[in-house]
């Protein structure tokens, strides 16, 4: 239920942003004004895919009315909202097995209505997309089943511009049958994982309980269709509410070690609960797919991980203490026999200072002015620094640690240019090598222009989404979304300088398209580049391309 | 480290003429056996087996039963094992324990000790599955299903949650136990039921229906509920629930605090289902603010609740305990609030004998059904005083670290109130003291198990010495010891008092929380004093696995 709230929700305030809604009359006046209205609207929730009337749908309207009133559909799929006033409303439906979570572009099945004083809407048609399912069952070398499999099923997706793999399911486990079924996905392309996650014992002579050198096993995890690469896997198509069976796995037993460590450096002394390992495949794509507990001990700042599978890895400690931070990566490398116990050294981070300017001579005003960084490249958790910046544009950023960052800043303007230690940089791709020293140098731009869009192709009853992102593809991820209702102007605003381009798509969720390279680069022909000056206004008409299309689009780069 | 390994050496040897068909005596042991299917007779393959030292912490061996079911352990250094086996889908086994509520046995292994044929039976596991659905039969996903089984808690017949397991999108579950006898249990307590209303008008109150817990087969009552008895290795399918719905009854009411609580504390209302056993789940809550302390609790449907308050608030606890059976209609609840008070004690030490190391520890553990959480402890100071902070009213089980060696607790007294042999009841008017006194001169009972004549079977059995006459009902008098496998036994630390033996080959642990467990043996038993610091030798006849009377469990 709190699912389907939170897309009205969603959905109701973007549509406060474009268009005056005809007043809303305020809760007193409406309790005054009895009898409430009469207006009605009526509808059918069917399933998008066989077209078949849902029975027990939940349908929530939204609108000019004191409580959201709520109504469950009979066998015919029906329901009927009575005694409305006039006004804007919004119709959402939800049902067990429908609407999977993590639909591609967020394909909610809100609808806009308005309504005249005493209009009947009838056949109002709200399709919810069936979930899918994935089921099989996973034997061993033997073909015994094997129990307490987690099997996950991932959707190759973008994580900061670069492909990834995404866990979509709840990493269902399999039955004392081996078997085991995913539901409630989403239609689209799957890798399916097996994950048997268990230390099993191997033959071994008498040794002390609880010894780390204790050999033991596990199962080697797989892809449907392939092994541990997700090159090799096999990737499934699942229609909307498909059902693909007997996806099945056969998992072999190899020798598993327990990996031992010292975590060095940092402050001697200091450092208590706030040592966290991490330990994830160093290939990106299983990274979302297989965790590895640590236990940590923090006393002795030592820490070990179990049940490791030859492979490469990144180990990652990071640690805080005072207000500083200290972090430390490093590759390793798990080979066919135990390997001796590893240390890391946590280093802290370094002290940039720097300063602000800008290109004109009216400068606004500094108070609140803040700088901060954040991540542009791994996805590994480190800490993003933030520093206020002085009345004199003055500023330092300390626990900067190496990497690449992007750089934002909180002020009026934009970022024209970035230089560290006299180099210059960009401020989307900053590069922070180890042992930098400042300064940073900010450059902030004060000229933008306006920015208007008229969407063409828009329908009064559908919203348009429109995108304005920049055209360099290495500024991935810099975007602003408007929502365009018929075909009134929408405004962007003021908007830095430079070449940007326009896309209208009649999804409202169409942000996770800023993310994906290879989509806009596939759509680049129905786009709308635009040249944004540096002052006064300028305009520029984009078509809307319809979902069908962008859905196909996304087949075609997949 | 294969079995056949030294079997060949030995053959080759002798073959030769080499050595006069004796090896020189090996400074080793070897064991060897096989594991079986308990119901089928089968071979089991890539069965655990794990041969484990006695020592703290143990040191463990590992190997694997071949495809004919074997497995073997060479080069054992001379000791005391256990010896016990793993597989999934079975349930495991010690050796020397041929069902699981034996005691298991220990290998004496000497130098040059070769021990064959050891087998193991495992019982395999078995299933109960079913779907759970409305009441127009669509399924009803992520319920909740309970596997319960009957148990004595303080003597009182009781169940105990054993298995837990949530109903996929079609409504269907699966669990997986050991054979016996069950309740099965199922609820949807976080979703209220979809119920047909295709009309809805602005300000119209949809009453929202809510599904009643259910016991199988369709019964709403916990006392009405039928067992299922899973048999070993069988899947028993069907276990299904046609679920009702009921209106939901509001419940609400007002908490009354004792005058002298700060206003700005909040209440916090926990409630919990009181058909269901040991229901330390709790079901729903809400926090009463101030300054009304009122609550509200709208998500409930008609049935037997416990609701408690509690509070704490200026260093102080509070708690208040009602039990209600809420009718359709709904409640309205006033919950005064008992103060929690500081209970104030003294432990004295009598006898010669070992001194322990460090400070005594006095700790409380609540008795209620619902318990309070928290377990209370104090430490004793150096002149024996202790003061144990907060105590809320209700029952209070009393334990004293650490044991002494061969002592035992001689008395508990709250003021007058004998407080070892019955439940300690505390309320906000207590103002009495706990005085415990820890005696070193506890009793010794030991003997051995006789096996009646003409019967082969091993005297190593669960020996339970049990209080008999006016201190039956006190658990802690009870105690159990394993016989080795000459029989013998030993109990250390006895409370003096009057005392039967009984030793049986099967005994589940805590069998004796049963009233009724002893009855059909009491006469077999003769009663024996024990006074205090003497040693008392007795002996005791075994009681076979047939003779109990109560069904297999």
């Amino acid at each position: 239920m709190s699912r389907m709230f939170s897309i009205f929700l969603f959905a109701f305030g973007a549509m406060a942003q474009i268009q005056p809604l005809p007043p809303m009359p305020a809760d007193t006046e409406l309790a005054r004004s009895e009898p409430a209205g009469t207006g009605v609207i009526q509808g059918i929730v069917s399933d998008a895919n066989s077209h078949e009337p849902l029975k027990k749908a939940l349908v929530t309207l939204g609108g000019p009315v004191p409580s959201t009133p709520t109504a469950v559909t009979d066998a015919s799929g029906h329901f009927v909202f009575r005694q409305l006033p006039a006004g804007g409303y919004w119709l959402s439906a939800s049902k067990t097995g429908y609407n999977p979570p993590h639909s591609p572009f967020g394909m909610d099945s809100s609808a806009p209505i308005t309504l005249a004083a005493g209009e009947e809407k009838k056949d109002v048609a709200i399709p919810l997309v069936p979930g899918g399912s994935i089921s099989g069952h996973v034997v061993d070398e033997e073909g015994m089943p094997v129990r307490g499999c987690s099997i996950t099923a991932a959707q190759p997706g973008y994580e900061r511009g670069k492909p990834s793999l995404r866990g979509v399911s709840g990493g269902t486990g399999t039955n004392n049958k081996g078997e085991y079924r995913i539901y409630d996905l989403p239609q689209g392309r799957y890798y399916v994982f097996a994950r048997c996650q268990e230390q099993l014992p191997a033959a071994h002579p008498l040794m002390p309980r609880g010894d780390p050198r204790t050999p033991h096993e596990t199962y080697l995890p797989k892809f449907y269709g392939g092994g541990v690469d997700p090159s090799t896997a096999n990737r499934l198509t699942l229609g909307a509410g498909a059902n693909l069976d007997s996806i099945d796995f056969q998992v072999s037993r190899v020798p598993a070690f327990t990996l031992r460590g010292t975590v060095t450096g940092g402050d001697p002394g200091a450092l208590p609960s706030s040592l966290s390992i991490m330990f994830v495949p160093a290939n990106r794509m299983l990274r979302n797919l297989m965790g590895q507990g640590t236990a940590t001990d923090f006393q002795k700042r030592t820490f070990q991980i179990r049940s490791v599978i030859p492979g490469a890895y990144l180990l990652v400690a990071f640690g805080m203490h005072e207000g500083h931070s200290f972090y430390a990566q490093r590759t390793v490398e798990v080979g066919a026999a135990p390997t001796e116990p590893l240390e890391i050294s946590l280093s802290s981070g370094a002290e940039l200072k720097g300063d602000i300017q800008f290109d004109s001579d009216d400068r606004p005003p500094l108070e609140n002015g803040q700088v901060s960084l954040m991540l542009a490249d791994e996805p590994l958790f480190m800490p993003q620094p933030h520093a206020e910046i002085d009345k004199d544009g003055v500023f330092t950023l300390t626990g900067v640690l190496p990497g690449r960052w992007r750089l934002m800043v909180r002020l009026p303007g934009y970022v024209k240019s970035v230089s560290l230690g006299g180099q210059p940089q960009s401020p989307d791709r900053l590069q922070i090598p180890p042992g930098a020293a400042g300064p940073l140098h900010i450059m902030m731009g004060t000229k933008m222009a306006q920015v208007d869009v008229t969407v063409t192709g828009a329908s009064a009853d559908h919203p348009a989404s429109v995108l304005l992102f920049p055209e360099d593809l290495d500024r991935l991820g810099i975007g602003i979304e408007r929502i365009a209702m018929g075909s009134d102007q929408v405004g962007f605003g003021t908007i830095p300088p430079g070449r940007y381009r326009l896309l209208a798509t009649d999804i409202t969720n169409a942000w996770p398209i800023l993310q994906r390279p290879d989509l806009l680069k596939a759509l680049e022909g129905r786009t709308q580049g635009i040249d944004v000056p540096e002052s006064g206004r300028v305009s520029a008409t984009v078509e809307v391309v319809g979902r069908e299309e962008l859905m196909r689009s996304l087949e075609g780069v997949e | 480290m294969c079995i056949g390994r030294l079997a060949v050496l030995t053959a080759w040897f002798a073959a030769l003429g080499l050595v006069e068909a004796q090896t020189p005596p090996s400074p080793y042991a070897a064991i060897s056996g096989v594991v079986l299917n308990d119901a089928t007779g089968a071979p089991i393959r890539r069965a655990i087996v794990t041969l484990s030292t006695l020592d703290t912490p143990p040191l463990d061996a590992v190997t694997f039963t071949e495809s004919n079911g074997a497995f073997g352990f060479t080069a054992i250094p001379p000791g005391k094992y256990r010896l016990h086996v793993d597989m999934e889908g079975f349930q495991h086994a010690w050796f020397g324990a041929s069902t699981p509520k034996r005691p298991p046995g220990t290998l004496a292994l000497a130098a040059g000790d070769v021990r064959f044929g050891i087998t193991f039976r495992l019982r395999p596991l078995g299933s109960i599955s079913g779907v759970v659905l409305d009441p127009d039969g669509d399924p009803v996903p992520s319920a909740q299903i309970r596997l319960l089984k009957a148990a004595y808690e303080r003597r009182k017949p009781n169940y105990e949650q054993v298995g837990f397991a949530i109903s996929d999108d079609l409504g269907r579950y699966r669990l997986d136990v050991v054979p016996g006898q069950y309740i099965v249990m199922a609820a949807e307590r976080y979703q209220s039921a979809p119920v047909i209303q295709p009309e809805a008008a602005p300000r119209q109150i949809t009453s929202e229906k809510w599904y009643a817990v259910q016991f199988y087969p369709d019964a709403s009552r916990l006392s009405s509920a039928a067992p299922v008895k899973l048999a070993p290795g069988k899947d028993l399918e069907g276990i299904d629930f046609h679920l009702t719905t009921r209106a939901a009854a509001p419940l609400h009411g007002k908490v009354v605090l004792p005058d002298d609580v700060s206003v700005n504390s909040n209440v916090q209302i926990s409630v919990f289902q009181q058909d269901v056993p040991n229901s330390r789940e709790q079901l729903g809550g809400a926090n009463a603010f101030a300054p009304n302390f009122e609550f509200e609790i709208p998500n409930l449907i008609t049935g037997p609740y416990v609701i408690v308050a509690t509070l704490a608030g200026a260093g102080r606890h509070y708690r208040a305990v009602e039990r209600i059976e809420l009718p359709p209609t709904g409640q309205s609840l006033t919950l005064h609030l008992d103060r929690a008070i500081d209970l104030t004690g003294r432990v004295d030490l009598e006898g010669a004998g070992e001194r322990p190391s460090g400070p005594f520890r006095v700790t409380l553990i609540s008795g209620d059904s619902p318990p309070v959480n928290d377990r209370l402890a104090a430490e004793v100071q150096a002149d024996g005083a202790f003061t144990v902070t907060n105590v809320v009213p209700g029952i209070w089980d009393i334990s004293v670290e650490p044991v002494l060696r061969g002592g035992y607790i001689k008395a508990m007294l709250l003021g007058d109130r004998d407080v070892l042999t019955e439940d300690m009841p505390i309320t906000q008017n207590t103002r009495e003291s706990l005085r415990i006194v820890v005696s070193a001169r506890g009793a010794v009972v030991t003997g051995t198990v006789s096996v009646p004549e003409n019967v082969l079977r091993s005297p190593r059995a669960s020996v339970l010495l049990a209080p008999s006459g006016k201190y039956e009902h006190v658990l802690s008098f009870y105690a159990v010891a394993a016989a080795d496998d000459g029989g013998h036994f030993e109990f250390k630390g006895i409370t003096p008092g009057r005392y039967k033996l009984y030793a049986f080959e099967e005994m589940e642990p805590a069998a004796y929380d049963d009233p009724g467990f002893l009855k059909p043996f009491e006469k077999q038993s003769e009663a024996f004093d024990v006074a205090e610091g003497a040693h008392v030798k007795r002996q005791t006849q075994l009681i076979l696995a047939g003779a109990q009377a109560a069904p297999e469990n």
